[in-house]
């Protein structure tokens, strides 16, 4: 090799020995990440019953209101919670033909949940309405049982199921 | 004077010997190897639905609650102590979202948030790492807010602390 390519061969060295090699990242710097994130809510509507299975024993109590008395229970609350319209709430037993006559209605029903209608009478297995106009609300109130019966009637003991539903006005 | 083919191979291979053995000296060079702050931060998962319904509901109470987990932060920094915040771009929500870091490999866990257009402390002291958290969102609503979807642009931001 004569001296001119020798010299052109170290100039070309000293230029690549004299870059500077930057070592930046391999990928480009990303200092924040995005995530999307939908939240929904769905309409929703829960009942449920707290308290234990009841009993009402009509029996003489004082000789003078023989019959007259009748068996009441309010151990018994109801909540519920709903966010879709306007609602009601019923209630219907299973007993169709029940011998004595029991009647429920709704007590302190929470500000703003609903409305109380008239004490019901199961006197058939219908469908009858106990709370109305509930709205987007989660409430409670009590229930009040109420067992008759009279002289005319034996002994006896009715079985009942009751069932509360949430369903649209 | 003309060679043979057998010196000529020869004078190649002697001229070849001597470039090898450093027929033209020693020469050194500086080399400088510059390392730049670097800083990466990702979510593995990049859309994530969350639903409130019946299932989440108890009767008689006000508020919901759902929680998602399923997504990790990633993230990789070679600079000083650093923090990461979390806002979303979603001006009024209709419902809450909160966020917390779990399980962060590397720094500390902010308070939960709750999330709003304003940058806020997510995870705190992340030194020179590269690490990685569990996203828990919370959804919360109220029966009497009733139904409806709210859309979240969520963004992490890794900043100087």
């Amino acid at each position: 090799m004569n001296r001119k390519s020798q010299n052109i061969a170290k100039t070309i060295a000293k230029v690549l020995a004299s870059l500077t090699f930057v070592v930046a990242s391999l990928c480009a710097q990303h200092s924040t990440a995005k995530q999307v994130l939908t939240l929904q809510v769905l309409e929703l509507n829960k009942i449920d019953l707290v308290g234990t299975n009841l009993t009402l024993t009509v029996d003489a109590g004082d000789p003078s209101d023989l019959f007259q008395k009748p068996a009441v229970n309010t151990n018994t609350t109801l909540v519920w919670t709903s966010n879709g319209g306007t609602k009601k709430i019923t209630v219907a037993t299973s007993n169709s033909s029940s011998k004595f006559a029991l009647k429920v209605s709704a007590l302190d029903v929470s500000p703003g949940a609903g409305l109380t209608t008239a004490e019901v009478s199961f006197s058939d297995d219908a469908t009858r309405d106990l709370i109305v106009g509930v709205g987007k609300s989660a409430g409670k109130c009590q229930l009040r049982f109420t067992a008759v019966a009279n002289e005319k009637q034996s002994i006896g003991a009715d079985a009942h199921v009751i069932t509360f539903t949430i369903t649209s006005s | 004077m003309k060679l043979s083919p057998l010196k000529y191979l020869l004078c190649v291979i002697l001229l070849l010997w001597g470039r090898a053995n450093g027929q033209f000296g020693v020469s050194s060079h500086t080399m400088t190897v510059q390392v730049q702050e670097i800083t990466g931060i990702q979510v593995n998962i990049g859309s994530i639905n969350m639903a409130i319904s019946g299932a989440d509901a108890v009767a008689g109470q006000d508020d919901m609650t759902t929680i998602d987990q399923s997504s990790t932060l990633l993230w990789g920094i070679n600079g000083n102590t650093k923090k990461i915040t979390v806002q979303t771009a979603l001006a009024t929500p209709t419902f809450t979202l909160k966020v917390l870091a779990l399980t962060p490999t590397q720094g500390t866990a902010a308070p939960e948030v709750t999330l709003n257009t304003t940058a806020q402390d997510f995870l705190l002291s992340v030194g020179r790492s590269s690490g990685n958290c569990i996203l828990k969102y919370t959804g919360v609503a109220f029966a009497s807010q009733g139904t409806g979807t709210d859309a979240h642009t969520i963004t992490f931001t890794v900043q100087a602390q």
